[in-house]
């Protein structure tokens, strides 16, 4: 591992700096809340985008560090193999590109990080680097590329393949892929023959960053590996604390061992607050946000399949997963999910907490912020990714609960940044 | 082709006013994005948004982020198909329109690619490709897949049913599973059907060596360099532009086209002239709105949805605009 050329701060950080936490909101340019309360005049009024530009501005008002813009390429039939039950929970589509969304938002905010999600497996090197050059261009060095490789086969098929490559294969071609990106920003003319990739080809135009900043999200070893080289922003989902820095230990152990220095990558983690004006009301909203029956349980089912390729709408809810089952999907939640549900049920092991949270964040804006406060101690750095659970959740309401609520909450201890400092989204990061 | 015709422009046989499209220069992406908002205040109909090589900005992010700024123009990105596979050009367009609530154009250059780019898979690519037959066959089966992905989701599928907890009707999204003689897509699209159901499509006329090719049969719009070019070009299609090069916008010459296509402005002075003098003479003095397709007085029959074609003709002069309605 050598890499990790990174961004170097403008000044170093003072230690009320280092004190501040990063703060990033992951979002999906996908329907709003939409069966639930909240959900405003008009439920399909997203695809224009409006909603998310005035999320963008909002983000903004509130100082947070970067909005991460979620991206994927199918209509899963995971649940029950057909598209119906997708197109009832609303967790990957519909959904548009986000890329011109990016292009929009970089007109309308002038602070703001702006991180796109696109993938090694589906688009060819030379268009991703041009789109990330654009983008960093138009937003005069705000731009982050969000590296995923997939793993849907729907969405392999889409661009003429007829499955996607194995795990760790994927991760060796992505290692590829971002070196061919690298020399298409850094040089005015590539000349590249590699394992996977060939090209002949001029540089794109020069981004205004020395290149895109980078981030990831690796779980696996080999993931952390590939995240540990080439990433300046982690984005990952331990649960509990000592995961927490058990994962954040391992990352900046990566980096030192190749030489380089552990605080050239980012480590936040994904959180999903939730926050009412009293604990017992928070704890209420919990309750039903988590509650195992309606259309929020179903939601959960359909994601949890989607994320494992694993059909659960096979199993029996309120029955253990048989030991004897089998799956050509994710082997390892199915794994989990048994363990889980031993001696229980599906519904018994999801009832009461929710998937894509590091923190089990339920209270005030107060309390939560001590929890946050506590939790930075604990581990050491370096913040958060504020998520509120994919397509079909986001409100105006959550928003204003967050940004009006924890996060000035946040800036009062110190916590959370109240202006941005100077320079490009990079340069920001590394002076943190 | 005259320079300086000092004759007022002669409106098109249907007496209505007509269209001003303006190709944009170059270069700084600042100007650039000014210029837009510029020429959508003055009412240009449509800017066209350079694209062509991998070494300069990609045009559907310019006219993202255009798109607040000039909030009527329409926004037409010139762009190859060899870039990239249908899926993504077909998304990514679809987004646009969206976007701009049903203001995307996409100008079609099938030239041959200058830049080689492979992979270890086997898919087609155009990377080393010169031979015009070919490409224009490969084209056409590109612009198959990308019709089939915008008929995936028929209009009205977007329900938002709170009762019957249903946010798509998924008896309206069709998977097309399209397989042609170079791209396969199995779909459907993740996205619904956009404001126009599809971009508006616009290519010169004629391309290269190939006559009766993909590009000019299959465009709503054609942009011809000569008035002498509008009649044949009118039998391909219904709406023709004249291009108008440099200082011949200075002074727009009468024509049977239905408007003008205003390139190569880059002089301050002359484009101080065009915008200031010239283009009020032209344009209506509140600007038309709409969707971009309306602006342009297409048929919207041409725009209906009809369901996706999973087996393409795989001979490309066969292959008809319906295709892509």
């Amino acid at each position: 591992m050598t890499p990790q050329p990174g961004f170097l701060p403008r000044s170093s950080p003072t230690d009320d700096a280092r004190r501040r936490m990063i703060l990033g909101w992951f979002v999906n340019y996908m329907p709003t809340a939409w069966n639930r309360p909240w959900a405003g005049s008009d439920p399909t009024s997203w695809t224009d985008g409006e909603f998310y530009l005035d999320m963008a501005r909002a983000l903004e008002r509130a100082s947070i560090d970067l909005v991460m813009l979620e991206d994927s390429s199918v209509v899963p039939e995971n649940f029950g193999s057909s598209m119906t039950a997708e197109f009832a929970a609303t967790t990957k589509s519909p959904k548009h590109d986000p890329l011109p969304l990016a292009a929009a938002i970089s007109q309308t905010t002038e602070r703001l990080g702006i991180v796109t999600t696109m993938s090694t497996s589906l688009y060819p090197p030379h268009r991703l680097a041009q789109l990330q050059s654009t983008l960093d261009q138009l937003s005069d060095g705000r731009a982050g590329w969000n590296i995923v490789t997939s793993f849907e086969n729907l969405a392999a098929q889409n661009v003429g393949l007829d499955t996607l490559w194995e795990h760790d294969e994927r991760y060796s071609r992505a290692d590829e892929y971002v070196r061919l990106a690298d020399e298409f920003w850094t040089k005015d003319s590539v000349s590249f023959n590699g394992s996977y990739y060939q090209a002949e080809v001029p540089g794109t135009l020069p981004p205004v960053q020395r290149r895109p900043v980078l981030c990831q999200a690796g779980g696996s070893s080999s993931g952390m590996d590939f995240a540990a080289k080439w990433a300046d922003l982690i984005v990952s989902v331990p649960t509990g604390l000592p995961a927490m820095k058990a994962y954040r230990d391992g990352i900046r152990q990566r980096l030192e061992s190749a030489g380089n220095a552990p605080d050239a990558c980012r480590v936040l983690y994904m959180i999903t607050p939730i926050l009412a004006e009293t604990v017992a009301d928070a704890e209420a909203k919990e309750a039903r946000m988590y509650s195992p029956d309606g259309d929020n349980f179903l939601r959960r089912l359909v994601q949890l399949s989607n994320v494992s390729e694993i059909d659960f709408a096979q199993y029996d809810l309120d029955q253990p997963i048989p030991e004897d089952a089998t799956t050509n999907g994710a082997q390892s939640i199915l794994d989990a999910m048994k363990a889980a549900t031993r001696g229980s049920s599906l519904r018994q092991a999801m009832a009461g907490k929710g998937e894509s949270t590091s923190l089990r964040l339920v209270g005030t804006p107060q309390t939560v912020a001590d929890q946050m406060e506590e939790a930075m101690d604990f581990v050491g750095g370096d913040g958060f990714l504020l998520f509120h659970g994919g397509g079909g959740l986001i409100s105006r309401h959550y928003l204003d609960e967050v940004l009006d609520g924890l996060v000035p909450e946040l800036q009062r201890r110190g916590l959370a940044q109240t202006g941005y400092g100077p320079g490009t989204f990079g340069e920001r990061l590394a002076a943190r | 082709m005259p320079t300086a015709d000092p004759a007022p422009p002669l409106a098109a046989e249907t007496g209505t006013q007509p269209l001003v499209l303006w190709s944009v220069e170059g270069g700084d992406l600042r100007r650039q994005l000014a210029s837009i908002a510029e020429l959508d205040a003055v009412g240009v109909d449509a800017v066209v948004l350079p694209g062509g090589s991998l070494a300069t900005a990609d045009p559907i992010l310019i006219a993202g982020a255009a798109s607040r700024r000039a909030p009527r123009v329409g926004l037409i990105a010139s762009l190859s198909p060899w870039l990239q596979p249908p899926f993504h050009t077909a998304r990514v367009l679809g987004t646009l329109d969206a976007l701009t609530r049903g203001r995307a154009g996409w100008l079609v250059d099938p030239a041959p690619t200058k830049f080689s780019a492979t992979d270890d898979t086997d898919r087609w690519t155009a990377s080393g490709v010169s031979d015009l037959a070919e490409l224009d066959r490969a084209f056409a089966d590109y612009l198959a897949a990308a019709a089939a992905l915008w008929n995936s989701w028929q209009p009205g599928a977007l329900v938002a049913d709170v009762g019957g907890g249903q946010y798509v009707d998924p008896a309206k999204v069709q998977v097309p599973h399209y397989r042609g003689e170079f791209f396969s897509v199995r779909g459907p699209l993740n996205m619904p059907r956009s404001p126009q159901g599809r971009p508006v499509i616009l290519a010169r006329w004629p391309i290269g060596a190939v006559v009766n090719d993909t590009a000019s049969s299959h465009a709503d719009v054609l942009i011809v360099s000569q008035q002498a070019d509008v009649s044949a070009a009118r039998n391909q299609t219904a709406t023709v532009l004249l291009e108008l090069h440099g200082t011949a916008a200075g002074a727009p010459p009468a024509t049977t086209a239905d408007g003008y296509l205003i390139s190569g402005v880059s002089d301050p002075a002359l484009y101080g002239h065009v915008v200031h003098t010239v283009l009020p003479g032209l344009l209506p003095p509140t600007g038309r709105r709409g969707l971009l397709r309306e602006r342009l007085r297409l048929p919207a029959d041409a725009f209906d949805w009809t369901a996706p074609n999973p087996n393409p003709t795989p001979n490309a002069t066969s292959a008809t605009t319906k295709d892509l309605e």
